[in-house]
């Protein structure tokens, strides 16, 4: 089995074969023997040429969080174009702002064709006793604004679509 | 005591209904609609609904409270800290309904909650405050003449509003009088005043904080210091107990100072007096925190005393049976605090679900916990998790067991400060003990999150290729999203995003 993953922008290719107690993980042409059984509770016990490492796994937007030996990563799914993509609050060039973390509307700074520039606020939410701008990530006119002052918010749905100016910026 | 009722949550509620239970007193939980199913709760002997989510319908609702100690018939309300903890017409409300407030009377309460009347019994006690003129007003003369009484680096300051507004910082005589003319233009601009006055500066100093406890009977002790130095944004991310900088000598000052104030202030139960102190060894009363304190299991642990035990003995009408002379620090202990904040994205707050939890554990670490896996993180309250307090026989020990906790510490699902705090514990500046009120503006702010090591990333990519190649993988639960390309997918052949 292949998989692709980026971490922290770079792309990494991982491949597995075989079974525990011998299995093969391929990274980068660097190979090596593992031995591995899943424990209940969604933990992984690896023991990678010797080492005995546990780790913890789950979804999250756009890939995995893995916390193994103390350390805590993200990985993205996909290439690293993609990855971009989907961590970035807003969808990026597509001028799609959605909320970076569930929380309340607070006030909505712009309306519907207010011109407004990378980097500016648009709307300010509430989460956990602090406000927080939610910022342009393209230049633009404001085609939509969906929500206003009171409204819950999760991360999924657009609260201010923007309508890019010009040419949309390359990743 | 018949039954306590305790008007908190998260964290601090579990760990003050752990004091009750350990002493056979039952306990009750209050919660608003986003709590019900919080540890607080679960670890309650009884739980009354209080209100919904927001703090001002719930934990901040008076009524709801006092409806919620007489419809179980708790005799006794401990307010944890933060909401209603010192809020004094609070207090004064339960001493009307005859329910004993786990805390000082109503009238010290009100006492240190307002500044200005406080540093006026301090100074009239002969407790130091920080040197300034009392009363703003009088012209550029008479901030002159203080200046010079004071020494200098020295403060000029807007006595119509806060924020920092048109302060200037003035290091020598000659720069002051061009200072007092743009701190007045500032403030004349910002708050419609011009009045200004001078207070002295002090650079780089330390917090540190001693605890107190008093009985209703006239007996007041200290429980020692904490260094409360590392903070961000005015917050307090890490303390320990003992302070680098204290002499036995300070120590003993300070403690005797903390004392002074305490009984000035007519206080009972348990509280801390604040202090800042200088690079000189000149230390200066801030204010006092009449309440328990986030960071009270650093003294729990480094004098063998349980606070909230004393807090409960206390408001039963029992004489402190702790003699000054009898207090002892041993080893060092150290606490970090842990926030649900993302500090890759501008420290947001990061509520959601933690979908995987492993809480450090084994000798001389404590975790006062409010989280659970599975727990889902609400949004509406401050975002402290937990508290991470470790205790070893000297403070590079107990830096060193700090490290081995937080890297034992596994939550995935929501963002935390678990390392951010480990750098933190890592850092040269701290080894060294050079703990000032500075320190994550100097050694932390151009901090860029460290790029992990490739050995730890090649292990993070073989858990995440046999997690997905796993029918645990295929079937874990986790944020599901409607359109997740992991449902669409048939094959296993490649981690790519279906269009």
């Amino acid at each position: 089995m292949e998989f692709e993953f980026s971490v922290a922008g770079k792309k990494r290719t991982v491949t597995l074969e075989g079974k525990p107690p011998d299995a093969r993980v391929v990274i980068d042409g660097r190979e090596y023997r593992v031995d591995w059984a899943n424990v209940p509770g969604g933990i992984i016990s690896m023991i990678v040429e010797g080492r005995s490492r546990t780790a913890r796994v789950a979804r999250r937007e756009g890939g995995l969080a893995v916390w193994v030996g103390g350390h805590r990563l993200d990985l993205d799914l996909g290439s690293a174009d993609d990855a971009v993509e989907s961590v970035r609050a807003g969808g990026g060039g597509s001028g799609i702002i959605k909320a970076p973390m569930p929380g309340t509307v607070v006030k909505v700074l712009v309306q519907e064709g207010s011109s407004v520039s990378v980097g500016q606020s648009l709307v300010i939410v509430e989460a956990m006793k602090m406000e927080n701008d939610v910022r342009a990530s393209v230049a633009g006119v404001v085609r939509k604004v969906n929500v206003s002052a009171g409204d819950s918010v999760g991360t999924t749905e657009p609260m201010v679509e923007i309508e890019p100016a010009g040419d949309k910026p390359t990743c | 005591m018949k039954k306590i009722l305790i008007a908190n949550r998260g964290e601090i509620a579990v760990r003050i209904a752990r004091g009750c239970r350990d002493m056979g007193i039952p306990v009750a939980a209050v919660y608003s609609d986003v709590d019900r199913a919080s540890l607080h709760v679960l670890e309650a002997d009884e739980a009354v609904r209080i209100g919904p989510a927001p703090a001002l319908e719930s934990y901040l609702n008076v009524d709801a409270v006092i409806g919620a100690a007489r419809t179980v018939g708790a005799d006794a309300i401990h307010p944890g800290y933060g909401f209603l903890a010192e809020n004094w017409q609070f207090a004064k409300r339960c001493e009307d309904e005859r329910i004993k407030f786990i805390g000082p009377p109503s009238a010290a309460l009100r006492l240190v909650g307002d500044k200005i009347r406080s540093r006026e019994t301090m100074l009239a006690e002969g407790v130091p405050i920080i040197p300034g003129m009392l009363q703003a007003g009088g012209g550029d003369d008479a901030c002159i003449a203080k200046a010079g009484e004071m020494g200098y680096p020295v403060l000029v300051k807007a006595s119509a509003g806060g924020g920092g507004k048109g302060m200037q910082i003035v290091r020598s005589k000659g720069e002051l009088p061009n200072a007092l003319a743009t701190a007045r233009r500032v403030a004349k601009s910002a708050f419609g005043d011009d009045t200004v006055y001078v207070e002295k500066l002090i650079e780089r100093p330390r917090h540190v904080e001693f605890q107190v406890l008093a009985d209703e009977h006239g007996n007041v002790v200290h429980l020692f210091e904490r260094e409360c130095s590392i903070q961000r944004r005015h917050q307090k991310i890490v303390e320990e107990s003992p302070s680098t900088a204290l002499t036995p000598e300070l120590r003993a000052r300070m403690g005797e100072t903390a004392v002074r104030a305490a009984r000035a202030a007519g206080y009972a139960n348990a509280g801390t007096v604040e202090f800042l102190l200088d690079e000189d060894g000149s230390f200066y009363f801030l204010e006092v925190n009449a309440r328990i304190q986030v960071e009270h299991p650093v003294t729990e642990l480094v004098t063998g005393v349980d606070l909230v035990r004393e807090q409960i003995l206390v408001a039963s009408g029992r004489k402190l049976d702790l003699k000054q002379a009898d207090l002892v620090q041993r080893g060092h202990a150290i606490e970090c605090r842990i926030y649900a904040e993302d500090p890759a994205n501008g420290f947001l707050p990061s509520p959601g679900r933690i979908v995987s939890l492993r809480e450090p554990a084994g000798p001389g670490v404590r975790h006062d916990s409010g989280i659970y896996e599975g727990w889902e993180v609400p949004v509406h309250y401050a975002p402290i998790l937990s508290k991470l307090i470790v205790h070893a026989a000297d403070r590079e020990a107990a830096r060193h067991r700090m490290l081995r906790a937080l890297s034992e510490f596994a939550v995935l699902g929501i963002a935390t400060t678990i390392e951010y705090l480990r750098e933190i514990v890592a850092s040269e500046a701290f080894a060294a003990g050079r703990t000032q009120t500075d320190f994550i503006e100097k050694h932390m702010a151009d901090r860029r999150p460290a790029a992990p090591d490739e050995s730890a990333v090649h292990e993070a990519l073989v858990a995440a290729a046999l997690f997905l190649s796993s029918k645990t993988g295929r079937e874990a639960p986790g944020r599901r999203r409607e359109s997740s390309p992991w449902d669409a997918l048939g094959s296993w052949s490649i981690g790519r995003r279906s269009s």
